[in-house]
């Protein structure tokens, strides 16, 4: 059922789960997860610190680190190939040239011995078929490409800023022209003014690579300015997904309206937000039923015994809620 | 970086000096008397009072101190009191054999402990690790002299493979380094396993699988670089210590070096010899670590550009 909703083309991700085995238990990072892309399209991957968006991330780069962590459950298909079933050489040709990621911190993602260019030359050696020298220019021109002078390109990491450090880390996921850019908060670690200049780059060279992307953010402010799509996490699964004006317009699953009530509005006249009550559920121990249902304002008897399935509200919009779910069998008289 | 080097050439010279400095501090605060000891405890006050003067011992020891640093700026350490050598000449004809004692011993340790230190943290917890950790706490915890004799007995007296003193052909060399080097390869692959561990968990080491690197590169070109750091440091300080510490090392292979001639030279009061080799000792040790200093600066250009 839940593969038939998400059939996309580029990227399908269906029932993926992935678990830490630890010492103390075993920790629930992803749950069923559920995520579709088009060539070309960009999804925000929303959630709180801790709802597994990142872990998501390095599932799908078969980067997780084993053990302890595990992919217990799930396909991970990329054009056409389930990623969790080819071997370990083959996936080493998908990262970085098809497959490619940009990290959340600039200051410590960069390697600090060696130059710029070297770093990003090193990904172009690795995946297409040219000399060193060769090599080397493209990593110049991808500097320029991200707004870095090529006089620059032999410097190492330490001598640039924050927000240079992060253009260098576009140029290095961008050099081999990727079907898919995995971006892992790209800017939470820089500042306000520097953030709007790196979307703004991200935003174009995505246009110009025809790169489709995954934004995972916990800033709804950058999915309005750079996504297609918003796929909401929490505790490691989607529980809303939809096109971006859909779900801004008409939010359904009450975490979604919890997430925007949480949100200063301009033009209302408020005295305070409404944020929502409690923490993320410890993913070692997630409460039984729907993971939300504790936080829930909405919260039903039995929403604390049944996991509630997806259910398909309009066109596209997705959301994972026994209240929807009743609703939406009452209609089909089920 | 040329104007680090010679900063650093130049603070050496105030170091010099306190060790030249201590090192009077100490002959004078030594009981025994050098000239009773040349000439016995029967010779007549004159003997006695003529030759202290010949050797200035009559002067005040601040005085002996400043004629000694003018001397050594000269070269010359003047002369042995047990020999009558030139105390240059002594020490010269023994020194290259404990620098090289020494630098084998470093070898030793590097080439042991740095491959070894790799694999322990590359495969963490694995039965490889696990031995390695045991045998690295058993380099560390025997004294060096009695793995040297243990050495000497199982391969000279038992297998008679190896002969047991001696420096000048190369198998004579592989038991004294062992010995010498045993401990520091033991310190040195526990610290290159843990500076690994911390950086394989970098995310640097993460963005370079994320390009697709091969794991062997992943390793070797991302982490190690940034590991070497502490381990160079360890490395330069057993240098030292080596040099130092040979004394056991030579007395038991019977090596004719520096450390045993100093021994010698301090239960003699012939302090001219045990002066110069403390100053000689200090002198390599410090350019061990200025050496050291400018290896920093090439395998980490955040020091290279604070080397101003």
């Amino acid at each position: 059922m839940a593969n038939e909703l998400y059939r996309g083309k580029l990227l399908n991700i269906s029932d993926l789960s992935i678990h830490f085995f630890i010492e103390e238990g075993t920790v629930h990072a992803v749950n069923g997860l559920n995520i579709a892309l088009a060539p070309g399209e960009t999804i925000g991957l929303v959630g709180e610190t801790g709802a597994g968006k990142t872990t998501t991330a390095l599932g799908i780069m078969r980067l997780v680190q084993s053990p302890p962590g595990m992919v217990v459950e799930g396909k991970i298909e990329f054009e056409g190939r389930d990623l969790l079933e080819i071997s370990e050489a083959e996936m080493r040709k998908v990262r970085g040239s098809k497959i490619s990621m940009i990290f959340q911190d600039p200051m410590t993602s960069l390697n600090p011995t060696i130059p710029v260019r070297d770093q990003i030359a090193e990904v172009v050696l690795l995946h297409e078929n040219v000399s060193a020298q060769q090599a080397l220019f493209k990593a110049e021109e991808m500097l320029e490409k991200v707004g870095i002078r090529k006089e620059r390109s032999r410097e190492y990491p330490h001598q640039f800023s924050g927000g240079m450090r992060q253009r260098v880390g576009i140029a290095i996921a961008l050099a081999c022209n990727p079907a898919l850019l995995i971006s892992d908060e790209p800017t939470t670690a820089l500042d306000v003014t520097i953030q709007a200049q790196v979307l703004e780059l991200m935003k174009d060279l995505k246009v110009e690579f025809n790169t489709a992307m995954i934004m995972i953010t916990h800033d709804l402010g950058i999915v309005a300015e750079i996504c297609d799509k918003v796929a909401i996490m929490y505790a490691g699964s989607v529980v809303e997904t939809a096109d971006k004006y859909e779900l801004f317009k008409n939010p359904k699953h009450p975490y979604t309206i919890g997430l925007f009530n949480s949100l200063p509005d301009i033009e209302k006249d408020e005295d305070r937000l409404v944020p929502i009550k409690g923490l993320m559920p410890d993913p070692m121990n997630l409460p039984p039923g729907c993971p939300f249902h504790p936080r829930c304002d909405r919260a039903m008897p039995q929403c604390s015994e049944i996991v509630p399935e997806n259910t398909e509200v309009a066109d596209g919009h997705v959301v994972r809620c026994l209240l929807y779910e009743a609703e939406h069998n009452k209609e089909k008289g089920v | 970086m040329h104007i680090f080097i010679l900063k650093r050439l130049l603070m050496m010279i105030p170091v010099l000096l306190g060790v030249v400095f201590i090192m009077f501090v100490i002959s004078q605060l030594t009981p025994g008397d050098p000239v009773l000891a040349i000439l016995g405890e029967v010779a007549t006050p004159e003997a006695v009072a003529a030759l202290r003067e010949q050797m200035g011992l009559d002067q005040p020891w601040l005085m002996q101190f400043f004629n000694y640093v003018v001397g050594v700026v000269q070269l010359d350490f003047g002369t042995s009191w047990q020999s009558g050598r030139p105390v240059f000449t002594e020490i010269f004809a023994r020194f290259p054999n404990t620098m090289q004692l020494a630098g084998m011993g470093v070898a030793f340790a590097l080439l042991m402990g740095i491959p070894l230190g790799i694999v322990s943290a590359v495969k963490q917890y694995s039965i490889f690790d696990t031995g390695a950790t045991f045998v690295g706490l058993i380099g560390v915890s025997i004294p060096n002299f009695w793995l040297g004799m243990m050495m000497i007995m199982f391969f000279t007296v038992t297998l008679g493979w190896l002969p047991p003193t001696g420096f000048t052909e190369p198998i004579q060399w592989i038991m004294p380094t062992i010995a010498i080097g045993t401990n520091s390869a033991a310190i040195i692959m526990r610290m290159t396993r843990s500076s690994m561990l911390e950086c394989i968990r970098q995310d640097y080491v993460r963005t370079a699988r994320a390009k697709g690197q091969i794991e062997r590169k992943v390793i070797f070109r991302h982490a190690l670089k940034n590991a070497l750091i502490p381990v160079t440091t360890t490395a330069g300080l057993s240098f030292g210590f080596l040099l130092g510490g040979a004394v056991l090392t030579e007395t038991i292979f019977a090596i004719p070096g520096l450390g045993a001639f100093m021994v010698s030279a301090f239960f003699n009061r012939d302090w001219p010899v045990a002066i110069g080799g403390v100053l000689l000792i200090a002198v390599s040790f410090s350019f061990v670590n200025l050496f050291v200093d400018i290896l920093y600066a090439f395998i980490d250009p955040r020091i290279r550009s604070q080397y101003r």
